[in-house]
């Protein structure tokens, strides 16, 4: 299984690839999606979503997970980054893949093991679960690669679970 | 008419201004269309950077195995040129490269005496609409075409061919193995047009 992770962002969408084969993760490509701050909103969300399409047309994902927002402070920064969150979620649905959310809890948990875990720590788990030589840099694309992580562990229990007769 | 007047004098009087403001529309156009081009241009070299990639690609080795009937593609990917190198090295089979780009090679084996796996197991001779004699994977009905052969002069076919024969062909006539294809191909090469 191919899983697409994804930071979402309005200046810089993280991304992770990486593909399942039982309980080894092997990552397949990362990087970011980056739109210039000076450019209109329609135009960055149109890179964002030609970006995203050409990520799921080259690698042909099975699934993507993507970060869930949240957002006390700044309300126009959420409504902007709602907004390409959107038209991430179109490009999935119009690629045919399936899209699964996760909270910042649930993903630090499902790397870490800690829901709690700091930025760094993360990034640290996420090096030594792909066996990358250097923690991906900027900070979005190892979150982005978190969130393929989280994806992978909770499809593999959640059909664990389903095999052994229990609903979900 | 007296306004007309009054308005040609005035013209003549301002000639000067006239010009003046055409030159200014003038090079306002300019500026707007050259405005329009940047943009353009700048749109262009933002969208192509707009994704950025990290990890190094795979190298993609597409091998193809033309047979008699079919190709038969496997796509391979190594992490290095020179894994890809080794495993080349290590095939009995004589691939040919024919195609090395950035990080894809694309080697061919021709198997002229076989058929593809996709022949063999969902082969059908049929006619196309237009009377090509054509190999289908699947019943002609699914239209998904392998290969083509020569048209047929479907007029001299039912003159010489019982009706229940033209009915098969257009049936689709299941083939298994060479000698199935080549016995087919024989029977209709006489009525191929220009034959």
């Amino acid at each position: 299984m191919i899983v697409l992770g994804i930071d979402p962002g309005i200046a810089i969408v993280g991304f992770g690839l990486i593909q399942q084969e039982g309980n080894h993760l092997k990552p397949i490509q990362y990087g970011s999606i980056t739109t210039k701050a000076g450019l209109k909103t329609e135009r960055r969300l149109k890179q964002i979503y030609d970006g995203m399409t050409q990520l799921f047309n080259k690698y042909k994902p099975d699934a993507m997970a993507i970060e869930k927002l949240y957002f006390n402070r700044n309300v126009t920064t959420a409504f902007t980054v709602g907004q390409a969150r959107g038209v991430m979620l179109l490009a999935a649905e119009e690629a045919g893949v399936d899209v699964a959310e996760y909270t910042p809890l649930q993903i630090k948990q499902a790397v870490v093991g800690y829901g709690q875990a700091e930025k760094n720590q993360v990034q640290e788990m996420v090096k030594m679960l792909l066996h990358l030589k250097d923690k991906p840099k900027p900070d979005d694309v190892a979150d982005g690669l978190a969130v393929a992580i989280c994806h992978a562990h909770s499809a593999g229990i959640q059909q664990l679970m389903t095999e052994r007769g229990f609903q979900t | 008419m007296p306004l007309l007047r009054k308005l040609r004098r005035l013209l003549r009087r301002r000639k000067g201004l006239l010009a003046l403001g055409m030159i200014f529309m003038a090079l306002a156009t300019l500026a707007w269309t050259l405005s329009v081009a940047d943009e353009a241009d700048e749109r262009q070299s933002k969208d192509e950077e707009a994704v950025q990639v990290m990890a190094d690609e795979p190298f993609v080795l597409v091998l193809e195995t033309n047979y008699l009937c079919g190709t038969q593609t496997e796509i391979k990917q190594f992490e290095d040129e020179q894994t890809l190198q080794a495993w080349i090295d290590t095939q009995d089979v004589p691939w040919q490269l024919v195609e090395k780009k950035d990080r894809t090679y694309v080697m061919v084996h021709e198997v002229k005496d076989d058929l593809a796996p996709v022949c063999k197991e969902e082969g059908y001779f049929g006619l196309s609409e237009d009377g090509v004699l054509t190999i289908y994977q699947g019943p002609p009905t699914e239209n998904q075409v392998i290969q083509t052969f020569f048209r047929i002069d479907t007029e001299r076919l039912e003159s010489k061919l019982p009706a229940s024969e033209i009915h098969t062909l257009q049936e689709g006539i299941r083939i298994r193995d060479v000698a199935d294809y080549r016995q087919v191909l024989s029977m209709y090469e006489e009525f191929a047009i220009g034959y």
